[in-house]
This record gives structure tokens, sequence and C-alpha cells, in this order.
């Protein structure tokens, strides 16, 4: 007993002689503790599969040329005396003038990962009777997965796009009644018109995606679209995707390009995960608040039922804040005790759950990582809560008249 | 406080206690004690319920604070000591003994024994060098063998006994008890008296023993005999053999 001092020793051997009040509170924190591992884990798992869902085969951040606008011959009064109309001008296939500047710059821009340029357009797949509308994407493949994940949504076929290859939605190769390896021409109002070889079939997310979508080179988008040498969006990946918003902002000061980020474009999701985010915040607090209620309720019937212990250490030599310590001590061995125990706890939990919570295409929705850093903040903090918790406990054992504690 | 002056150990003038100041029910318990008490004085006090002696006792070991007079403690006037120079002087100089013998659950016979010392202030006195003092003082009680047995597996002599070695563990100039066989049979309440007797002569700790046993005060040297919050009579007493 003596290598701990004295403080902690009178606190373990309190706590210990107090084993089911001890168990009990240890027992409550825990199991606070365990559920907000819990629902972090859920709540992370599930937003990233929304996003990712959502966003799908979207960059974080697509830089555009700006729109073009009309400038009327005639303008209109406020107060309405003149009246005019002014017909939206039809918005034309533009291009980024400059871009591997812009991308330069973007890529040099805080929070930015990587840039990708990509010529996009529409055009019309044709295989015998059947032709549908498709969206042409055309990128430098190897920088363009980098911004967009399209690894894990290979159905079938190999990511390559060697000239006159093409990667296509399944639902696309199913409506032109293409299959792997088959060949399947596209058409552009530009006049263009090529012939590609699928080389991947992709499941992008979404049915609409799906049944629209057709990677190439760039160099053949370019041509179809008759834009050779230009580039018609820039797409971005950032690192933090919850911050793209704030990047766009710094985009646009930097360029005249029109910049949207996935958040503008998806604005409700990103409302109702904003929400969510609240909401379990506030169920966090709320839990925290209840466990160090509890530890706080455990020390102050402790501190009346060891009124007489108090005062017989105070008597035989115990300072006031010696007998603060021991009781601040207290709360915070139930604390970190508490957090580690129920961080076991929540990971059972966690890899319990993930095995019956499963995303539509039946993978779990969240998987198990040892996060050590989640873990030592939870006990750290849980340290910090206990020793808050005990403050009141603490000081009323150190205010204790020893006389009077001592008489009963 | 190693000074063993000339002067005595514990000089009081004037002592008032008055319980409740500035209220309706405030009650005045010591009225204007004179008390000295010299080093390694064994000394009885004596007394009715309600004459103060706990009061006087709680003001002499520090655990109270007088509301009129001035106390001398080894030479330092500690009247108005705050609570941590209390705490540092009550921790040197005094021992306590209660009643209820009043030794931590928690702790095993020795650890209580070591309790005092473990406090952090124990100046030069190395942790093993403590056990090994608990263990001696444990021996010299009589009980080297529940060392480590729990307050609750011993006898209620057996308990007083540790206090005794608890009170004793730094040495202190003053041991200061409450009753300390008040709860106890005459066959205990003997060895007690005897340990008691034994530290006085073989250290020259000084005591002062609050009774209602007229047997027990017999056997002292000193006996202060406190009636309604004045010192009634106190006279020297050459005990008996014992």
């Amino acid at each position: 007993m003596n290598a701990l001092g004295f403080e902690l020793t009178v606190a373990l051997r309190f706590l210990r002689e107090g084993r089911m009040q001890t168990a009990l509170i240890i027992g409550g924190a825990a199991i606070g503790v365990a559920v907000i591992f819990f629902i972090t884990a859920v709540l992370t798992g599930v937003q990233g599969d929304l996003i990712r869902r959502v966003t799908g085969a979207q960059a974080h951040i697509v830089i555009k040329p700006p729109e073009e606008i009309v400038a009327p011959l005639v303008a209109g009064d406020a107060d309405g005396s003149r009246l005019s109309s002014i017909q939206a001008r039809p918005q034309r296939l533009t291009t980024i003038d400059g871009w591997p500047a812009l991308a330069r710059a973007t890529e040099a821009t805080e929070g930015v990962i990587t840039v990708a340029p990509v010529a996009t357009g529409s055009g019309l797949g044709i295989k015998g009777e059947a032709s549908r509308s498709v969206v042409i994407v055309g990128t430098e493949l190897e920088r363009y997965l980098r911004v967009v994940k399209l690894d894990d949504k290979v159905k079938s076929g190999v990511l390559v796009i060697e000239p006159g290859d093409a990667l296509i939605g399944i639902e696309l190769a199913k409506d032109l009644g293409a299959v792997l390896g088959d060949r399947f021409r596209v058409q552009t109002a530009q006049g263009g018109s090529e012939v590609f070889r699928i080389r991947a079939l992709l499941d992008l997310g979404s049915r609409e995606l799906n049944r629209r979508y057709v990677y190439t080179d760039l160099r053949a988008a370019q041509s179809l679209l008759g834009i050779p040498g230009r580039i018609t969006n820039l797409d971005v990946a950032v690192r933090d995707i919850m911050q793209a918003e704030i990047i766009s902002a710094k985009l646009r000061a930097q360029s005249g390009q029109l910049i949207e980020s996935w958040i503008q474009t998806n604005n409700q999701i990103f409302a109702a995960i904003k929400n969510q985010d609240i909401m379990t915040l506030l169920i966090r607090f709320f839990i925290t608040v209840v466990v160090s209620l509890g530890i706080a309720s455990v020390l102050v019937v402790s501190v009346v039922q060891k009124r007489k212990e108090i005062g017989i250490l105070r008597a035989i030599g115990a300072t006031r804040r010696q007998m603060l310590s021991v009781f601040l001590l207290q709360g915070v061995i139930v604390g970190v005790g508490g957090a580690l125990l129920g961080s076991v706890l929540g990971m059972m939990l966690v890899s319990l759950f993930s095995r019956i919570l499963r995303n539509a295409e039946g993978q779990a929705l969240f998987s198990l990582s040892f996060d050590f850093r989640l873990i030592g903040f939870v006990v750290a903090g849980a340290a910090v809560l206990g020793l808050m918790a005990a403050v009141l406990p603490a000081r009323n054992a150190a205010r204790l008249d020893p006389a009077q504690a001592i008489r009963g | 406080m190693t000074n063993k002056t000339t002067g005595p150990l514990v000089e009081i003038r004037g002592l008032q206690k008055t319980y409740n100041v500035g209220l309706p029910n405030a009650e005045e318990v010591l009225h204007g004690i004179d008390l000295a008490i010299n080093h390694g004085e064994f000394t009885a006090l004596i007394g009715p319920s309600g004459s103060g002696k706990s009061t006087l006792l709680n003001i002499l070991g520090l655990l109270e604070s007088a509301s009129a007079g001035s106390y001398q403690l080894g030479g330092r006037d500690v009247t108005a000591f705050y609570d941590d120079e209390r705490t540092l002087a009550r921790h040197e100089v005094l021992g306590f003994i209660f009643q209820f013998h009043h030794l931590l659950p928690a702790f095993s016979a020795v650890e209580n024994v070591m309790l005092p010392g473990l406090m952090g202030r124990s100046r030069g006195v190395l942790q093993n060098d403590l056990r090994e003092r608990a263990m001696e003082l444990l021996d010299a009680v009589g009980l080297h063998d529940a060392a480590d047995k729990k307050p609750t597996e011993l006898s209620g002599g057996m308990q007083q006994r540790v206090a005794i070695a608890r009170a004793l563990v730094r040495g202190p100039q003053l041991v200061l008890a409450d009753e300390p066989t008040g709860n106890l049979d005459t066959h205990s309440s003997d060895t007690i008296f005897a340990l008691l007797r034994k530290f006085n002569r073989e250290r020259g700790t000084g005591l002062l023993i609050v009774t209602h046993d007229p047997r027990l005060a017999a056997r002292c040297d000193r006996i202060i005999e406190l009636v309604d919050g004045r010192i009634a009579s106190d006279r020297p007493n050459t005990p008996a053999v014992t």
C-alpha cells in the first residue's frame, strides 16, 4: 500500500469497501459509454453508407464553366414602368479556359486531395435496333479513380480504358442488349460518332445513373463532343467531405468558374445528416449528464456513510486537501473504470450488430474498428467527468468537522 | 516541535467555549479554564456527563477551537491557527485514542497503525521503516500475529490495542484518550491501561485520559475534575500498586 501514496490508497480502499455501490456505478458508467460507443459506430456507418449511395459516381466538388447569360438590350425598371422579357439563352456545351493552370491551383488548395479533368456531354448509345440517350464521361481513368471510387462499383470486367474502350452502367447494357466485350456506337449532336468496346459493367448505386453513364477516355470524349483539347469539368476530391462546402467557397473566391459541391447538389440529404448529428449529440450529452449524476450521487452517499472514517483520518493528521483528493480520485477511478469497461462492451455491441444491421446490398453497415484514439478520448473524457462529478461530494468530505464526525 | 523547553507542553488560559454563538440557543460549556500539562504527565480528566470533558479534550486536540482564551502547545501559540496548521500540529505532536476504537475497516491492523505515517509529511521516515515501526508497536501491544487481520476480525480489546499502536506510531508527545476502556470488560480494560502505563514509562509519552471509571482514575498520577465547565479540583495522585 506504500507505493501508491496516501490519497490513492485510501480512495481505492474506500471503493473496494463499498463493493456493491462501486460495481453498480461502474456498471452504469460502462453502459453509458457503451451506448455512446455504439450509436457513434452505427451513425458513422449509416451516414457513410447514405453518402456513398447519394454521391455515387459524383465528385465531391465539380468545377464548371460559368453559365452563359444574356445581356438585356433594355433594362427593366423596378417600378414596372417599363416591361422587358428576357429569354434565357440555350446553354451550349461550354469549356473551361486554361484548365491545366486551374487544375494546378485547385490541387494546391488546402483540403483538396486531387483533381481530374473531365469532358462530359450527352449523346446517343446505339446497338442494333436499340438506342438510348447517354451521358458521356471522358477522363483520364487513373486520375479519375482517385476522385470517384469506381473500384467497388465494378460488377464485371476490369477497370481499364484503352483507346476505343468504354465502361458502362449495368442498366444501359441491359437496355442495349449488350454484354461484356460487345461493341456499341455513340453519336452526339455535335456530329461525332464512335464505336466502343465494353470493358466493364458498373453499378453506380442508382438506376438513373446505371442506365445513362458511359465512361471513356478523355480524348475520345473530346472528339465526340467536338471540343478537342478542352474539358467541361474539373472533378475534385477533398479529404473531409463534410468540409466540401467550405472548400468550395475558397475555390469560388479564387476562380471565376461555377463551383458545385456535393452538399449543394444534395441539399436535403445533407440537412438530414446534420439533423441526425445534432440528435445524436443531444443523446450523447444527456447520457453523459446521467452518468455524471450517478457518479456524484453515489459519492455523496459514500461521504455520508464514511463520516466517521473521514473524521478519524482528519484527527490523525489528514488535511482537508487530502480528504478532497481522496474523493476526487474516487470519481476519476470510477469514470475511467466505467469507460474502459464500456469501451469493451461497446465493441462487443458493435461486432454483434454489425452482423445484424445490413445495407440494401447485404453488406455490413459498419465494421468493428479498434479506434484507440476514440478509446483514449473516451477514457480521458470520463476521467474529467468523474472528477467534475466528484467535486461536490469531495468538498463535503473536506468540510466535515472532524470533532462532529467522530462524535457521530 | 521537538523543543522540550522548560515550559509545560500544554498551557491554556481563560479558555471558554460557546456553541451556537450569536443564536438564541447559545450555550457556554467551558467557563474560563486555566490548565497546564507537563511533558510525560499521566493525567485523568474526570467529571459527570455534560461537564465539558469531551469539549475540552477536542480543543486540546485541536479538533475544535476555543471561543475565548489562549492555548500554547509545545511553546507555540496555536489559538488562532488555521485548519491546515492545526492539522499539522495535531499530526506532529498529538495522538488520539477514541472510545469506540475507530479503526478504518478497509485497512488491516498493521495498515491502520501505519496510516498516520502515510500522510506524506513524515520527515525522513521511509515507508519500509514505517511498516517496521508499526510491526514493533503491534508487537508491543501483543498483536504481532493479528497484523494482517481486518479490524472486524478482532475483539473489542484487540481493536483498542491496535488503536493505541496507531496513536503512538509517530511518537507523539501527548496522547489524548477519550474513554479508552469505556466499552471493554474489566480484564481488557486492565490490559489497555497497563499498556498506556508502559508507553508512558518507557517512552515518556504524556497521556490525558478522559474517564468515568474511578478505578482507572485512581491509577493515574494526576486527577483533574471538571464540573459544569469549570475545574472543580486538580490534584496529584499516588497510584496504588497496580
